[in-house]
């Protein structure tokens, strides 16, 4: 059920994110585009600009061409013409002075475009005033050199304003250009994202479900497994009760007694597997809380040492311990649980006449305890593996040692559940070490309650010298 | 003449329990091995009436030492009955694929067990 959760969490969140990824793209596309139409709409606006800066040159040019037609000839036509003209002039300037709104550059020249265009409206309006009522020859007879001045006057500020158009157009073309540019790489971008998240929740649904798989496919391997373990004890304990309670086997006899014997042994057995599969059980499920405490290493040695001393006594194996005043905060009853599981392995693994030495090393911010034997040693293809459920190195282990084959896999969850690490180094014929480690107290919350491999084993390299003294004790 | 039966089992109790079972029971005589290796080695010597074969055993599991009795010209012909505490029914199924002439589960009634393997073997 955790597991489907897991999945139908990832796929929230993938979808989830996928969607807000879109959102942000649809916002971010909708400006970069509504910029664009902006962008687009300044330059069409300057095209107008210009055009009406074309129709203002036309109607001042037309105003006096056709003013001096009729000063030339006096054709009626050609007021007519002269007048149409100049009526436009004032509302041309105006809508000019509309459409530059924006640009205050601009804006500022138009006064003296107006004050100039008005002037040499005047002088015309002026000549075509006496050659209506003086004839040609008054007209003539004025000599104004104004003329020419303002009409090069009103080119020269045409050009001005019209250069200046003529840059934003520039600039804005530009910006659109850089707009269109910027609206392709959003859009491109985003489908990128888009197509990436999409993949990404996609990967990770599956391998939610990958895991979810080899979970259900562990569970189902975990329960035939301890359906076998359980059935083993079980086929003794009903054989021997069977016969027994037949009549066919007495219970006085020797060979009676001897089935009530492997009827009591199997029972106990089956007690030993049962306790050890809820413990492991409940450990792997976090059921177990570990009732953390403030404790020496070297007592909770000395605790888990004197609970096997009377084991380590009948397989005639000696028992050294080291003593240690580091500080640990853990729940006492699981590490010394630990502790016994290590020592009763090296205990059985070990020939009479052995030595186990259990003893605690701290350095990188971490409790390192150690128990050593001198027994047959673990394939190194075996070294990972031990630590799992039923893993023994020789499954018939668990019926000749008297073990459960799940003592290592609690030792390492209880190690866990600590912060710690388990592992064992081993050398067939040699014998092994096993270690696991707890973070030493005021550390766990600092950077290196993990030290890495390298850092760890030169600190405890300096720690062993400092421990060089340590007292064995039998 | 008594049935002679070959017992191939790595758990010591088990052994006990069934040999007493099928000689109190069934008057048949018991030869056992603690080993697939063993079991063949005693089979090829023995010459047994039927096979009770483990299945779970370390290094030299049930099936395969069922293919090796099956190789040899010696044991061949002898019926194989796996005893097994594996009691999927996918298992099971496996098992008897394997060619054992039958597959039984423990825990078994030691009062049944002979009766069991005679309905098995038809004898």
């Amino acid at each position: 059920v955790p597991q489907t959760r897991i999945v139908e969490k990832t796929a929230l969140t993938g979808f989830v994110t996928v969607l807000a990824l879109l959102g942000l793209v649809g916002v971010v596309t909708q400006r970069t585009i509504l910029g664009l139409i902006d962008d687009n709409r300044w330059v069409a606006h300057t095209h107008v600009v210009l055009e009406t800066f074309q129709r203002l040159s036309y109607q001042i040019s037309q105003a006096e061409a056709a003013a001096r037609g009729y000063v030339l000839t006096g054709d009626p036509r050609f007021e007519a013409q002269y007048k149409a003209a100049k009526i436009s002039i004032p509302d041309l300037v105006s809508e000019l002075r509309n459409q530059t709104a924006d640009n205050p550059i601009e804006q500022a020249r138009i006064p003296a475009l107006q004050e100039v265009i008005g002037e040499r409206l005047q002088v015309l309006e002026n000549s075509v005033q006496i050659r209506r009522t003086q004839g040609l020859a008054a007209v003539l007879a004025i000599k104004n050199s104004r003329g020419p001045y303002l009409s090069s006057e009103i080119t020269e500020q045409m050009e001005l304003l019209r250069g200046e158009e003529n840059r934003l157009l520039a600039a804005r073309n530009l910006k659109a250009q850089q707009s269109s540019r910027r609206a392709f790489a959003v859009l491109l971008i985003s489908v990128v994202l888009a197509m990436t998240a999409v993949a990404a929740s996609v990967f990770l649904i599956f391998r939610d479900l990958r895991r979810r798989r080899e979970v259900d496919r562990m569970k189902s391997e975990f329960v035939s497994v301890v359906s076998h373990e359980l059935r083993t004890p079980l086929t003794s304990l009903r054989g021997s009760l069977g016969l027994l309670g037949s009549g066919l086997i007495a219970a006085t006899t020797e060979k009676g007694k001897r089935m009530l014997e492997i009827a009591v042994d199997n029972t106990d057995r089956l007690i030993r597997l049962i306790n050890d599969i809820l413990d492991v059980e409940k450990l792997d499920s976090g059921g177990i809380q570990m009732n953390r405490k403030l404790c020496s290493g070297g007592e909770l040695i000395k605790q888990a040492a004197d609970a096997m001393r009377s084991m380590a006594h009948t397989h005639n194996i000696t028992l050294q311990t080291s003593e240690t005043d580091a500080l640990i905060s853990a729940d006492p009853d699981r590490v010394v649980q630990c502790l016994t599981n290590l020592i009763s392995n090296a205990i059985k693994f070990s020939d009479g006449g052995g030595i186990v030495t259990v003893r605690a090393v701290s350095g990188g911010g971490e409790l390192r305890f150690e128990v050593s034997d001198r027994g047959r040693g673990i394939p190194a293809a075996y070294q990972t593996s031990i630590f799992e459920r039923f893993h023994q190195v020789d499954a018939s282990d668990s019926r000749k040692k008297g073990g459960t084959g799940l003592g290592l896999a609690i030792s390492r969850s209880i190690v866990r559940q600590h912060g710690g690490r388990i592992w064992v180094e081993s050398q067939l014929g040699k014998g092994s070490t096993f270690f696991f480690t707890i973070p030493l107290t005021g550390a766990e919350s600092g950077a290196d309650s993990q030290p890495t491999a390298s850092d760890g084993s030169n600190a405890f390299g300096l720690q062993r010298e400092r421990h060089a003294e340590t007292r064995l004790v039998d | 003449m008594p049935k002679h039966v070959l017992l191939i089992d790595d758990e010591d109790d088990i052994r006990e329990i069934t040999a007493l079972s099928l000689e109190k029971v069934a008057g048949w005589h018991v030869s056992s091995a603690n080993s697939g290796p063993a079991g063949i080695e005693l089979a090829k010597s023995v010459r047994p009436d039927v096979i009770l074969l483990d299945v779970m055993m370390p290094e030299q599991d049930g099936p395969t030492t069922l293919q090796l009795l099956q190789n040899d010209a010696s044991t061949s012909r002898i019926p194989v009955i796996f005893l097994t505490a594996k009691v999927q029914s996918r298992e099971l199924e496996r098992l008897q694929e394997m060619g054992s002439v039958g597959v039984l589960a423990k825990p078994f009634d030691p009062l049944a067990l002979a009766s069991e393997i005679r309905r098995i073997l038809g004898w």
